[in-house]
């Protein structure tokens, strides 16, 4: 992990140096740089409504929304480091937050669960073999 | 020349894609119902990925030493992802605060979900 920062440590002065001799590449490093601003700012907002979201699905948006403005925190980064080091985190970061999302969702639907008759039997034909102890009635115990 | 128009196209998407982040995370904060927290979570943070990505992968090619058949894989991966994802996430996060009775904001006119399923509270 130490080895990895400090590789990224060393990519970014090779890249800065390298891409800073075009006025429009620097341009772009500055709203990069900005951007970062804006997202943290972002982000901070998200915290806010995590900490007052009156309900759990409020705060599980909200964990949602932090991390998708952590996965465009990954792609300002590989920006400004000019190397593909962090660029697989954006795959990863998206598909944990969705995750993340449909186990909260099935986290907050678990008490409800009994009211939306889940666990009952399938309904199927009669004579099929999952059709439940009413329709084998006559033939099981014969 | 052509250094000057890609830097002038990735800094248009870049801004375009950190409105929408900030206007999505905005709308987070300040919407007044689970609901429409959620409309601001998909679809504003679904466009201000697309203008970040494009961004970066129009900046990417061109450093050397990239190779930009991966960052464009990568990109539009994560882009399709989130048009498939984004939807079933918000369905199923909205469908468990409806049967958990959210709170609705004051402003509501009419729940027809409520009228409609027998099985909600």
């Amino acid at each position: 992990m130490t080895a990895l920062l400090l590789a990224a440590a060393d990519a970014s002065a090779v890249a800065a140096e390298v891409s800073s001799r075009t006025v429009f590449d620097r341009m772009t490093l500055v709203m990069v740089d900005i951007g970062i601003v804006v997202i943290v700012a972002g982000m901070l907002l998200c915290i806010a409504r995590l900490l007052r979201g009156p309900h759990l699905s409020d705060r599980a948006v909200a964990v949602d929304t932090i991390t998708l403005h952590l996965v465009g925190l990954v792609v300002l980064l590989t920006m400004r480091i000019g190397r593909l080091v962090f660029f697989d985190g954006v795959l990863a970061l998206s598909l944990l937050g969705f995750v993340s999302s449909v186990a909260m969702g099935q986290y907050i639907i678990r008490k409800r669960l009994k009211e939306l008759h889940v666990h009952e039997e399938i309904p199927t034909g009669d004579d099929s073999p999952l059709a439940g102890p009413s329709a084998e009635k006559g033939d099981g115990h014969g | 020349m052509v250094n000057a128009i890609i830097n002038l196209l990735a800094v248009f998407f870049l801004l375009v894609g950190l409105f929408f982040m900030f206007v999505g995370a905005l709308g987070v904060w300040r919407m007044p119902d689970l609901y429409g927290r959620l409309h601001a979570n998909t679809k504003c943070l679904t466009l201000g990925l697309i203008g970040l990505l494009l961004a970066a992968m129009l900046y990417l090619s061109l450093l050397e030493d990239v190779p930009m058949v991966s960052v464009i894989t990568r990109g539009v991966l994560v882009i399709v992802f989130q048009f498939v994802a984004a939807p079933v996430g918000a369905h199923l996060l909205s469908r468990g605060a409806h049967l958990d009775q959210a709170p609705l904001a004051k402003e509501t006119l009419s729940d027809e979900l409520r009228e409609d399923l027998p099985s909600n509270g």
